[in-house]
């Protein structure tokens, strides 16, 4: 049922799986600690200012995401609700083990935010992704105590679709939802029943415009004229209704831009072992990743920096570390970002290793101007001209070529201590945040 | 739980990849607390000892929760300094 996607013998249709960890940061919260169960729990941004992350039970009490904590105060204490600051150290780890975790069921993955990853599963047997799903699903719920969702389909924009019906539980079973198995009338009326703004890549102007042209779902772009969508959209979009169709135009481990996370990585040509290599890198990426922060016009309340060993080479020591750190002030300034990032790469780099992959990612999200700005913040003197700066660099980068303006490394000012009223303890990178046990 | 050689301060390592059995010593959430005890599951009875005998066993009840975090396989001693 199915159009092949590359070799046009219907012989290797491609495979993925989206997994995702349900209501992750809430979740991650609750798995250490034992009181929290059954209660309804939020997290909120740097400076503790909006919700970014509800439990089930605070979901089903109509709580909308990104509203601002002050303005629930009355609700919350009404129902209970447990309020805690981002922890993105805690985060972080916990999306780090279950990276490792999905890691035994795919050699090729794609960590596609720090709650989502794409796993290719291509050329693996064609009878029971449901079954391989629910296992999945079952590794990571005994082995870290996590609950994900898998979503399996021949391209990524529907396998991200089968997540979202496994999680809604529109379709499939269990957390799992495989659109190969399904019925094709059954995924028609399945895609009929998804607005069109539930589609991966298609954001909320792209659908106003869709909206406007009558269509309304995923089915109906689907079955759209894809030479129109490309020449009143994108090819972009286009794309998307080709991948909509069953035809994998989008691979894995693309860099892509998230709504809450942007991570730029890359593999080394030839192992890496000094610091100032790394260095060079990781500034690099942060560039990049900068870049794009202020192409959606948004601000980065954390960052996370990895370096890893080749582990292709089980032969030769191993090393991996990642580190993330919250900042004082939501942020896109590219000095800033490097600084803090030669700061992480700082603490977590072991010298005697070969360096096979560094990477960043810019977590903790938020569009610009609905920051708050922490009171030891510079001056709004300051940030201005820090934004038309960096509009400079990046209007010059984009017309000279990626990287004509650059960073030196520079050292930052003290930073200052943000407000985090109800920080949990980082249970499982801090000795100090080791949960206690009653033994009696 | 000094019958089985852990005492205040001991860091004990969980292993939650294990499934929990008979016997085991485990991390468990019951009623909100976090309990380390010797695993009790035989002829219907569930059951948390403690290894120690001045605490009494705690039988779990009917539609009483009983959450195993993970079972503790080995631990690490701090010397005090």
């Amino acid at each position: 049922m199915w159009s092949a996607n590359s070799s046009g013998l219907g012989l290797d249709v491609a495979v993925f799986a989206l997994v995702d960890c349900n209501n992750f940061y809430a979740s991650c919260e609750k798995l250490f600690n034992p009181k929290l169960k059954d209660r309804p729990v939020v997290v909120l941004s740097n400076n503790d200012g909006c919700v970014v992350a509800r439990s089930a039970e605070v979901k089903a009490l109509g709580i909308p995401m990104g509203v601002p904590w002050f303005k629930i105060q009355q609700e919350a204490r009404r129902h209970g609700i447990v309020a805690f600051s981002s922890n993105y150290s805690l985060y972080a780890d916990l999306s780090n083990r279950c990276v490792e975790v999905l890691s035994q069921f795919s050699p090729n993955i794609e960590v596609y935010s720090i709650d989502e990853s794409f796993l290719e599963l291509t050329g693996f047997e064609r009878q029971g992704f449901q079954a391989y799903g629910a296992k999945i699903r079952q590794r990571v719920a005994d082995w870290l105590g996590l609950a994900v969702c898998v979503g399996v389909a021949p391209t990524k924009t529907l396998a991200k679709l089968a997540n979202h019906a496994a999680k809604k539980n529109l379709a499939g079973a269990e957390g799992v939802c495989d659109f190969l198995s399904m019925r094709p009338e059954k995924l028609t009326s399945l895609l009929a029943s998804i607005p069109v703004g539930e589609v991966w890549g298609i954001g909320r102007k792209i659908t106003v415009h869709l909206e406007a042209m009558g269509i309304t779902t995923a089915l109906q772009l689907r079955e759209a004229d894809a030479e129109a969508i490309r020449a009143r959209f994108s090819v972009v979009v286009e794309r998307t209704v080709r991948e909509l169709r069953g035809i994998s135009c989008l691979e894995l481990e693309e860099v892509v831009p998230d709504k809450q996370q942007i991570m730029c990585s890359r593999s080394f040509g030839t192992l890496v072992y000094e610091r100032a290599e790394l260095e060079e890198a990781v500034a690099s990426y942060i560039g990049r990743a900068a870049q794009k922060l202020r192409g959606q016009d948004a601000l980065a309340g954390a960052l996370q920096v990895y370096i890893r060993t080749n582990i292709f080479k089980p032969e030769a020591p191993q090393y991996q570390k990642s580190l993330t750190a919250p900042l004082p002030e939501a942020t896109s300034d590219t000095r800033v970002l490097t600084a803090w990032a030669l700061r992480i790469l700082k603490r977590i780099y072991r010298p005697g290793y070969g360096y096979h992959k560094a990477g960043v990612m810019l977590l903790d999200i938020t569009p610009k101007g609905s920051q708050q700005f922490s009171l030891f913040a510079p001056s709004s003197v300051a940030s201005a001209r820090s934004g038309k700066l960096m509009e400079a660099l990046d209007g010059i980068n984009q017309r000279y070529g990626r990287g004509t303006l650059r960073i030196a490394a520079e050292g930052v000012d003290k930073a200052w201590q943000m407000r985090r009223g109800n920080l949990s303890p980082c249970y499982t990178t801090d000795w100090n945040g080791v949960a206690v046990v009653r033994a009696r | 739980m000094e019958g089985a050689e852990i005492f205040d301060g001991d860091i004990l390592v969980v292993d939650k990849s294990v499934r929990p059995r008979h016997g085991h010593i485990v991390v468990a959430f019951v009623d909100g607390e976090r309990l380390v005890k010797r695993l009790f599951r035989r002829a219907g009875r569930v059951a948390l000892v403690a290894e120690n005998p001045k605490y009494p066993t705690l039988d779990i009840q009917e539609g009483q929760e009983l959450e195993v975090w993970g079972v503790v396989v080995g631990k690490f001693k701090r010397f005090g300094t």
